[in-house]
């Protein structure tokens, strides 16, 4: 897959006056190839959430915080 | 040859527009002053625009080669490689938003997607009455009435307005007659994305163009809308749009009424801002210098944009 990529840098790093036939369609595979990976869902992985392993509860009151407001109590 | 100035000569009153200039003015009076009076355009190359620039030759001329008889293979690759000689020197800056979206690579990526998609085409192009394809059509038409300066003799001349533009391609499609139109989008081209071109003034001036220069019924556009991607496949999808007579009449009529407010905002040399859109398309590129006092805004301008000389400046006479 790097190797590809390398490949393909050159040859679009070399002077457009002197593609041949060959390099063209190279390119244009290379393109094609891209895509198929993309619709594989193969292209960069979208951004996944971080492993950040099971949730914990806060609590406050081990910090020594104490919560904003008082909890409501109802009145009957 | 140096192309006509689309003002009348001595005067700031413009007699020939295309949907560009026009849309400039439609937006806002201040934008239109800085692009298309005074000449302001932002320093570096613009990166939208050269790659719309850059899609549309190379669709255009895959469609050439189609048209002459080649295969799909065949026109792919002339196509590609005329692209990479054009494209070979532009440098972009990709650590931008725009520049990642609208760089060689992707370029090269989205024409290949889309020829491949749209090989078999089911619109096809529609052939003239002398028997040439519809494609690549210029069109440059006069309007009955011109500007009151000129019918006052102040030009000397009885001028009347003009308008130009560029259609990329006429086709048949499922029995209806639609100018095909290309645009990039990094949006979603769902149906909100489609909704901008109805009512919308490009769309509208390009269907009477094409009843015009064609002189057959053409009922309005088809949006060939291209969305980049950068991890999924590129996304095609095509959008319609259609204008009645008596809408394309209305439109027309409209245009009255936009050209006399030009020519008088011309007369009293000045274009009031309209702040309402300065935060339109992702923001107006002149909203750094709008919100600026107005006795430090000319030195703002000359340091972040430059002003092209006339015969540079954006002209709907410059042939295409």
């Amino acid at each position: 897959m790097e190797n590809e990529t390398n490949d393909i840098d050159m040859l679009m790093s070399l002077d457009p006056l002197q593609y041949t036939h060959k390099d063209i369609d190279v390119i244009i595979a290379y393109h094609r190839n891209q895509r198929a990976i993309r619709e594989s869902g193969g292209g960069r992985a979208s951004r996944a959430k971080k492993d950040t392993g099971p949730s914990q509860k806060l609590d406050l009151e081990k910090l020594g915080l104490k919560p904003a407001a008082p909890k409501l109590v109802r009145r009957v | 040859m140096k192309p006509l100035s689309p003002f009348l000569e001595g005067t700031k009153i413009q007699y020939a527009w295309d949907s560009t200039s026009l849309g400039y003015l439609k937006t806002c009076p201040r934008l239109y002053q800085f692009i298309m009076i005074e000449g302001w355009q932002p320093k570096g190359d613009s990166v939208h625009l050269r790659f719309g620039i850059e899609y549309h030759k190379a669709l255009e001329e895959y469609d050439e080669e189609r048209m002459a008889g080649m295969g799909h293979e065949e026109a792919l690759c002339s196509a590609v490689l005329k692209l990479l000689r054009r494209v070979h020197d532009w440098d972009v800056d990709v650590t931008t938003r725009a520049g990642n979206y609208k760089n060689p690579r992707t370029l090269l990526q989205l024409v290949i997607d889309y020829c491949d998609k749209f090989k078999d085409d089911p619109a096809s192009t529609v052939v003239r009455e002398n028997g040439d394809p519809a494609t690549e059509l210029s069109f440059r038409f006069e309007l009955e009435w011109g500007p009151k300066a000129a019918n006052l003799g102040i030009d000397q001349t009885s001028q009347p307005y003009i308008l130009s533009g560029h259609l990329d391609r006429v086709v048949d499609y499922c029995g209806s007659l639609l100018v095909m139109d290309h645009k990039t989008t990094i949006t979603t081209p769902g149906a909100m994305y489609f909704d901008q071109y109805s009512p919308n003034n490009q769309m509208s001036l390009y269907t009477i163009a094409g009843k015009v220069i064609l002189n057959m019924p053409v009922k309005g556009i088809c949006i060939n809308a291209a969305q980049i991607m950068l991890e999924k496949p590129n996304n095609f999808v095509r959008g319609f749009t259609y204008r009645t007579d008596a809408q394309s009449n209305e439109w027309l009529n409209d245009l009255r009424f936009w050209f006399h407010q030009a020519e008088t905002y011309a007369k009293m040399n000045y274009w009031p801002m309209n702040d309402t859109s300065c935060d339109k398309f992702g923001g107006c590129r002149f909203r750094e210098i709008c919100s600026r006092d107005p006795s430090v805004r000319e030195a703002f301008l000359k340091a972040n944009f430059t002003k092209l000389p006339e015969e540079e400046r954006w002209n709907p006479l410059k042939p295409r």
